[in-house]
Formats: structure tokens, C-alpha cells, sequence
């Protein structure tokens, strides 16, 4: 039996709407999430996933930040969430075929609680930022800042002026 | 043999290596019903 704490689709879209009232674009594209848990987002996943980009030569900070013109906010956060997503396909790998002969996966949820937003920073109405959403144990929002890899609170304002959410 | 002792002696970083680093076991919280 999948002890996984899931998330379905529809659910997921209320609590957005609810925490984001003027999000304009809201895309939940998958069936059912299985929740991350946060502090190994944190302590593993982020980590790891640093490791990962340095294939392609993102090894060196720019000013204390892994931001580039041709790679800043929204490429770090929506590849982070891509990151993520392997890691669920492979560690989730057994299709219903496979299963049914009685192999099984940890969660046969279709993606996992990774998701990226953009929001103005302090309510500023000429620039955007991007950064990942996750929910936590009791399913509220949890703000991820994958340039510094840590959690971040978002003030009202802030929330209020997230227009792009994507799980 | 000589390629794993090369590998040691610098520090060479293997496909392996980075692999073992890179993908992870992801940790899901348990739902509530299962944790009683």
C-alpha cells in the first residue's frame, strides 16, 4: 500500500487560488503529487542538484549567486523542479504492467509537490522573480529561494501579486 | 586495476561517483492515516 502523503490535482489548485488570489496563470498538469518532504528538499535535494548542474559548468558563483544573464530565476527554479521530477521518474520507475506482476514503486503518484512561481518583489510593479513552491506536512505553501537554497517567507504583498503558478 | 589506482590517487571524480551524488531517493512525507 502507497503510504505517501498525495496531493490530487484539484485540491491542489484550491490551495493555490486561495494563498495566490490574482495568480492569472495556474497550471497543475498532473493527476496527483506526492509531497516532498522540505527539510530533505533542503538538506539533500538542493545539494545534489548543484552537484548536478556543474556538468554543464555552472560550478562557479557569480557574486555569490548561480544567477547568469542566459540562466537567471525562472531557468534556476523551473530546472530545480525538472531535477526533482527525475528524481521521482527514477526512483518510481515500475509502470502498471510491472506492478500488477507485483513489483512496486515508494508512490505511484503521477509528479511530486515541486512547483515554481513568479511574484514582484515587495509588490514592485517593474520586476518579477521566480522561485520554487512546495507544500508542507499540513499542505501550506512553502517558499523555496533555489539561488541561496533556502526556505524564504513572502510578505501579503508579495503574495498577492503572484501571477504564474506551475506544478 | 591501474585506472581504479589512477582514480584513487587523484581524486578523479567517476561517472559513479557523480551519480551516486546526483540521484537521490526522494523523501516523501507519510500520510497521516499510515503514521498511526
Amino acid at each position: 500500500m502507497d503510504n505517501t502523503l498525495i496531493i490530487k490535482g484539484e485540491e491542489l489548485k484550491k490551495i493555490i487560488n486561495t494563498s495566490f488570489p490574482n495568480v492569472k496563470h495556474l497550471i497543475t498538469s498532473d493527476k496527483d503529487y506526492a509531497i516532498l518532504d522540505t527539510e530533505w528538499v533542503k538538506k539533500h535535494a538542493y545539494p545534489a542538484f548543484i552537484e548536478w548542474i556543474q556538468v554543464f559548468g555552472f560550478q562557479r558563483k557569480i557574486r555569490s549567486s548561480y544567477w547568469k544573464t542566459n540562466w537567471d530565476c525562472e531557468d534556476l527554479s523551473d530546472s530545480f523542479k525538472a531535477y526533482l521530477r527525475f528524481l521521482h521518474a527514477a526512483a518510481n520507475s515500475h509502470t502498471l504492467t510491472e506492478r500488477m506482476k507485483g513489483d512496486k514503486n515508494i508512490t505511484n503518484a503521477t509528479s511530486v509537490s515541486a512547483g515554481t512561481m513568479f511574484y514582484r518583489n515587495n509588490g514592485s510593479k517593474s520586476g518579477g522573480h521566480a522561485i520554487n513552491i512546495f507544500l508542507s506536512e499540513d499542505m501550506e505553501p512553502a517558499y523555496f529561494e533555489p539561488e541561496a537554497g533556502v526556505f524564504i517567507n513572502l510578505n501579503e504583498e508579495e503574495e498577492k501579486s503572484t501571477w504564474y503558478v506551475n506544478f | 586495476m591501474v585506472r581504479k589506482l589512477l582514480i584513487k590517487l587523484f581524486g578523479i571524480k567517476t561517472f559513479e561517483d557523480y551519480k551516486k551524488k546526483c540521484v537521490l531517493t526522494p523523501k516523501y512525507y507519510k500520510s497521516p492515516k499510515e503514521k498511526k
